[in-house]
């Protein structure tokens, strides 16, 4: 039986996110809120910047603009802004792990843009940095907000994004990988198809025979993402892979249905989640 | 306004009594000019006219139904009939056109076309009659637009409503008196997809209206407006108009739209005539629109 992803992860952390967001604005709204979550629940969050970064863009401001008392965060050590070299020591984030849980804080939250990290370490050290992040999230008491704002993002990094990052936000669409399954929840149309796609690609890469893909939670799917859902587990299906749909609304039903898509090889649609 | 060219087809718009009268002149022209005449009517017209004219072998009485079904069958009957009882010299067809529901707009517009050519290739004549007491508003506005020849009380006249196949096909919006008034929606330049969906949902949950209706709505707009992005150039710009349960909206973009056969091809395109009553598409100054009208 598999479970269900608790609601935002309400109760538990939230582990280790790719956020991308398609405008400074979106970028902001999500850190900021990501921050605050952190914060009311006594967690430290620790985060990183450029040095050559509009003064506007730095992490201070997009707190300060959320209403967030910076200065007071700061001086009780739960709001921490490190250099790029001491955000990424040798020896890995482990290390400001353990010096969050020595100084009390139940948790730690951390944050950088790939663009940030890539000023400071070549592209596939950062790719090796985000998958030891990957494994710290599932083990210890860790989340991590990747900001990937794909527009700022060189292609290579995004893509090391996709392959090191099970759990995807972005503004209209939340990805939550489970054992041979996705949850998704939100939107998916044109504009946001190819992360759609990314994230099944990804998802059913180390799939058994059955992957499920739970649309229970999504609100509206259009022809685009209909397509993003046949290509992404197209290299799963075409080895024997069969692909689950499962509890779509009657009207997504329906737009599944004329589009086609259990004519498809290897889709089943199941209105009701078995 | 484009010069009436098909001068082998025109029209008649009254009650089955000026029908009648505008008919009558028509076929005795043509019997006077040694021609056959067929008349493909429903059963009032029909007995009407056999009561003024008697038949004969030039004068032949069809039923409605061997024409008017679909306007598919209807094309490929209406030339076999012209084939048939024009081999022998000039032939003129007394047409009662009624297709029920089974055409909309477009599909008047394309089979009044369609007669319109074929009457001129095989060098018939034919007069199309359309009773108003049968017929929605805008099949009245296709059935009056699409011929060049206007018959009053028996006088043939040009007709000053004539609009050539091609533009009739890509009508402009504007005739629809919803879409008369101010939009309740106006966006100048589609930037995010899921806003305006969120936009035009709230502007059509009005009280009254259907959750599953709007939906469909929202779906079609949206596919229109993907096609638009990702198929024309930009920017794409949306108009809605809602009046009671009845909707419309367009949208477009500054391209010049799809190939013609290309139309309907289209999963995105095929989906929105699966989803709204209406769609009619138009190249203008201004690009490329596609039209969706339907009621909540």
């Amino acid at each position: 039986m598999h479970q269900r992803a608790t609601a935002e992860h309400g109760a538990g952390r939230d582990g280790h996110l790719l956020l991308l967001s398609r405008s400074e604005g979106e970028r902001r709204h999500a850190l900021a809120s990501w921050v605050r979550r952190g914060i009311e629940r006594g967690e430290r969050v620790v985060y990183t910047q450029r040095d050559d970064d509009p003064a506007g863009r730095s992490l201070t401001a997009v707190l300060a603009d959320d209403g967030l008392d910076v200065s007071a965060l700061s001086s009780s050590g739960q709001l921490q802004v490190l250099s790029l070299e001491e955000y990424f020591p040798p020896g890995g984030h482990l290390e400001l792990v353990h010096r969050a849980l020595d100084d009390g804080f139940p948790a730690l939250r951390l944050s950088a843009e790939a663009r940030s990290a890539v000023a400071f370490l070549d592209v596939a050290e950062y790719a090796r940095v985000e998958q030891s992040l990957e494994h710290l999230c599932d083990r210890y008491p860790v989340s991590a907000l990747c900001q990937y704002p794909p527009s700022d993002t060189p292609s290579e990094v995004m893509s090391n994004g996709f392959r090191t990052h099970l759990r995807v936000r972005e503004p209209m669409l939340a990805a939550d990988p489970q054992d041979d399954g996705v949850v998704l929840s939100g939107e998916v149309d044109l504009q946001n198809a190819a992360v759609l796609e990314a994230v099944l690609a990804r998802a059913t890469e180390g799939a058994t025979d059955l992957f499920w893909v739970d649309l229970s939670a999504i609100a509206f799917l259009d022809v685009a993402a209909c397509r993003a859902i046949l290509s992404g587990t197209r290299a799963f299906r075409s080895e024997g892979g069969d692909v689950l749909l499962q509890g779509p609304s009657p009207m997504l039903a329906r737009t599944l249905r004329r589009v086609g898509l259990e004519s498809e090889r290897g889709i089943s649609v199941v209105e009701a989640r078995p | 306004m484009t010069a009436p060219v098909d001068d082998a087809h025109e029209v008649a718009l009254d009650g089955p009594g000026g029908l009648v009268e505008a008919a009558v002149p028509f076929i005795e022209e043509g019997l006077a000019a040694a021609a056959t005449v067929v008349t493909v009517c429903g059963e009032e017209l029909t007995g009407r006219l056999a009561r003024e004219l008697s038949a004969g072998p030039a004068l032949l009485f069809l039923p409605q139904r061997q024409v008017y079904r679909d306007v598919e069958t209807a094309i490929g009957a209406y030339r076999e009939l012209l084939h048939e009882h024009g081999r022998g010299g000039p032939v003129r067809v007394v047409g009662e056109v009624d297709f029920g529901a089974s055409a909309g707009r477009v599909e008047l517009a394309m089979f009044e076309a369609a007669v319109a050519t074929t009457s001129g290739w095989l060098s018939a004549r034919t007069l199309c009659l359309y009773d108003r007491r049968c017929h929605s508003p805008e099949a009245l506005f296709v059935g009056e637009a699409s011929h060049a020849y206007l018959r009053v009380g028996g006088e043939r006249r040009p007709n000053p409503a004539y609009r050539a196949p091609a533009d009739l096909l890509d009508a402009r919006p504007g005739h629809d008196p919803v879409d008369a008034a101010a939009p309740v929606l106006t966006v100048p330049d589609v930037v995010s997809t899921a806003e305006l969906r969120s936009a035009v949902r709230q502007a059509l949950s009005t009280p009254g209206t259907r959750r599953e209706r709007v939906e469909a709505f929202v779906l079609a707009v949206h596919e229109s407006v993907a096609n638009g992005l990702s198929h024309g150039s930009g920017p794409v710009s949306l108009r809605l108009w809602v009046s009671g349960r009845r909707v419309v909206c367009t949208v477009t973009d500054r391209g010049p739209g799809p190939e013609r056969h290309a139309l309907g091809t289209g999963v995105g395109l095929s989906l929105v005539r699966d989803l709204v009553d209406e769609v009619t598409t138009d190249r203008g100054p201004e690009g490329f629109t596609v039209r969706l009208a339907g009621d909540l």
